[in-house]
């Protein structure tokens, strides 16, 4: 297994892969960070909370796309130069999977941890007022990181089974659209339980009301909401259950 | 030749029910766009404006553009694939030509979508029970001027497709490309940067942003970026080695 | 005009490599010339430049009397079929429809599809969607796909490879008819000195992008009279590569 990942490793030369992930690291920072160059008072003073209401929003629109592209990059390779046939007589095809999936998971889970990190750290920068809610933002990182797996998994098998890398992308970015509709959509609150893309909304931990176009912060106050332990056994098992699918559905594909 | 390379690109696309796609994503901000509106609607008063704006903001921001982006990838793709490309311009035919054809097939799905969202836009109105008259003539320019603006799109995307071998980069670069434009509108640069042109023309963020003659600078400035980019990509065809 | 193809100190330099060498090719009016070079030599790149798809350093290539050029380069292409490299194929789709595509642009007739089909002896075949196809279907798919114009001029590049010894002798035989049925003038290329010995009527020798010989085959085969062919082919390529 371990010589398996070397060798996904070596295959990465010359491809730009990880001056991709940087690019979307620095894409994603410019984002959330866009607001605060000259951060109003409001900002600061609810900095901590006001981010862990306002991200959600934004990973459910980057995360999923990212998750796309990485599985592609990693698995197109082997489509072009009808590779597949070569390395399946090498090895069983169960390993090869997990070998490509350990190291596209690995890469879009350190993509998340620096985006975490970095944001910490802008939270520090800017002098947020109170102290850091280390549990929260441990929570918030973990919650992140569960449907970013989920949808890496689904996206991999994707890439890997179909030729037609258009499948994995077309999938991915109507799940991504109903998954940013499922967060407005508050009146329907399965909806964003029962979309992989929604995940990102039903983790959510804080709740901002009170916001108005006049009174702007005036009267705002924030609601950390509880997740449901159900809900994350439901995510695990949806996300070992996409694995097995889609390996399943690899094991099984005509080469 | 124009009109052969077109019918080979159709029948390209045979068996391939990657345009499906096209027909697919707009139903999905017609019918939770349409729910939101409905769930919204003590403060979203201005009817017909308020889900327009609904349906359209986020598929203008990203989707489009990036589905615009993986139509044109999967345009050259096949043709990267087996060597196609090299049998292709080994035809009496001109890069240039090429170029215009896949050009002209991937603008027509982006009519097709934009067709579709003014039509969705029209029944949901009516199922969400908008009681004012439908306003025809403006839906008719913003899918009109999205259609144009979504053709820039595709000559950018289809270049970085020409120059780029793989599926997935051109596509990556969409998505910057889509939030770039948000940037650029939000700077009030809308109707200068290619990205923003599709937002921008369609008027998916307030509507009434247009005005009674602005729409012929923006279509300038859409003829503008369509050129330079069918040049270059033509360019690139007829001189890069294979 | 005897001369279909004729090329003068023509060169192609990659990152400062030089892979083709300053040559002049001389190709006549229905005869069969081949191609004999190791792998690696500059024969794709040769062919390539010929039909456009690789601008030369420098040199000048007249095909039909015309020098190639941007501005001529569609009308000499008219005229022009080939494979190169490996056969092209868009993969979901049938082989009729990818034939279909090029008649299509080429403003062919429908029975020129059934007519190349019926040569390279994929009737029957036609309707089945070409990802699934062997690699000796792919490459005679890509034979016929050369063919559809019955063009003036083919050229093709390795057109044996992946065929079992059956299709590689039922290939030859195509080819070696495609003059005298046609008027068609061929250009074939290949590594094998034993498949070009059965084919050719002329013979150019290409080594490290050089044109090292060029002739008819049976002056070749006088080149001199002590040494076997392969000796002979061994000698002017420096022993590079292996045949």
């Amino acid at each position: 297994m371990i010589t398996l990942i070397k060798c996904e490793l070596k295959k990465l030369k010359g491809r730009y892969f990880f001056v991709m992930s940087a690019v979307f690291i620095m894409l994603y920072l410019a984002w959330v960070m866009h607001g605060y160059d000259k951060p109003s008072e409001a900002d600061l003073k609810f900095g901590w909370k006001l981010l862990l209401y306002q991200l959600p929003l934004i990973n459910t629109i980057l995360l999923p796309f990212i998750c796309s592209v990485t599985a592609s990059r990693l698995c197109e390779t082997e489509h072009s130069g009808n590779m597949l046939k070569q390395l399946c007589t090498l090895t069983s095809r169960g390993r090869l999977f997990d070998a490509k999936l350990f190291l596209g998971i690995l890469s879009v889970g350190i993509s998340v941890a620096v985006m975490w990190v970095c944001i910490v750290m802008l939270g520090f920068i800017k002098g947020f007022w109170g102290k850091f809610p280390v549990d929260l933002y441990i929570k918030y990182l973990i919650f992140t990181l569960l449907p970013t797996f989920e949808i890496y998994i689904l996206q991999h098998s994707l890439a890997l089974c179909f030729k037609n890398q258009s499948v994995g992308f077309f999938t991915g970015i109507a799940g991504e659209f109903a998954g940013v509709f499922s967060i407005f959509l508050q009146n329907v609150p399965w909806l964003r339980k029962l979309l992989i893309w929604g995940h990102y909304g039903a983790l959510d931990l804080m709740g901002m009301y009170g916001w108005t176009k006049e009174t702007k912060f005036e009267n705002v106050y924030f609601v950390t909401y509880d997740i449901s332990p159900i809900f994350i056994i439901f995510i695990i098992a949806s996300t070992v259950l996409i694995y097995l699918f889609g390996r399943y559905m690899f094991e099984r594909k005509e080469l | 030749m124009f009109f052969k390379l077109l019918k080979a690109e159709k029948m390209k696309l045979r068996h391939s029910p990657v345009w499906i796609a096209f027909l697919i994503l707009p139903v999905i901000p017609a019918i939770l766009g349409t729910a939101n509106y409905l769930c919204n609607i003590e403060i979203l008063k201005k009817e017909w404006y308020s889900l327009w704006t609904q349906h359209t903001l986020f598929t203008c921001y990203f989707f489009l553009p990036i589905l615009i982006g993986i139509f044109c990838s999967y345009l050259m793709h096949i043709e990267y694939t087996e060597g196609n490309l090299n049998k292709l311009l080994t035809m009496p035919v001109l890069g240039r030509t090429v170029f215009l054809s896949k050009l002209t097939v991937a603008s027509v799905m982006v009519l097709i979508s934009e067709t579709e969202i003014g039509l969705l836009f029209a029944v949901s109105g009516k199922i969400a029970g908008i009681v004012s008259p439908f306003p025809l003539k403006s839906v008719l320019l913003w899918c009109g001027l999205g259609t144009l603006g979504g053709m820039a799109v595709v000559s950018v995307q289809l270049l970085l497709s020409v120059f780029i071998k793989s599926f997935a980069a051109p596509v990556a670069l969409s998505l910057i490309g889509g939030i770039s434009g948000l940037a650029f509108l939000a700077k009030d640069l809308g109707d200068m940067w290619i990205y923003s042109l599709v937002d921008y023309g369609m008027n998916a963020n307030s509507p009434q942003q247009l005005t009674e003659n602005g729409y012929i600078p923006f279509i300038a400035v859409c003829v503008f970026y369509i050129a330079i980019f069918t040049a270059a990509g033509s360019f690139a065809f007829s001189h890069k080695d294979r | 005009m005897n001369e279909i193809v004729e090329t003068k100190k023509l060169t192609k330099v990659y990152g400062g490599k030089v892979c083709v060498d300053g040559i002049d090719m001389s190709v006549e009016k229905g005869r069969i010339y081949g191609l004999l070079g190791p792998n690696g030599a500059g024969k794709s790149t040769t062919l390539k430049m010929l039909l456009g798809l690789v601008r030369p350093n420098m040199g000048e290539i007249k095909i039909f009397g015309t020098i190639f050029s941007p501005k001529t380069k569609t009308e000499i292409l008219k005229d022009i079929g080939s494979l190169i490299e490996s056969p092209s194929y868009y993969g979901h789709l049938t082989a009729r429809e990818n034939l279909r595509i090029y008649t299509t642009i080429l403003s062919l007739p429908e029975k020129n599809i059934d007519e190349v089909l019926r040569i390279v002896r994929l009737d029957g075949q036609e309707n089945k969607k070409t990802s699934a196809y062997s690699l000796g279907m792919k490459q005679r798919l890509g034979i016929a796909s050369a063919l559809l114009s019955f063009p003036k001029l083919l050229i093709l590049d390795e057109p044996t490879n992946g065929l079992d010894p059956a299709g590689i002798k039922e290939i030859r035989e195509l080819i070696l008819s495609l003059p005298k049925k046609y008027g068609m003038t061929v250009i074939v290329s290949s590594h094998l000195l034993s498949e070009i010995d059965k084919l050719a009527d002329d013979v150019g020798i290409i080594s490290n992008g050089r044109l090292v010989y060029q002739g008819s085959l049976e002056a070749l085969h006088g080149y001199d009279s002590q040494k076997s062919l392969e000796e002979i082919f061994i000698g002017l390529t420096g022993g590079v590569g292996s045949l």
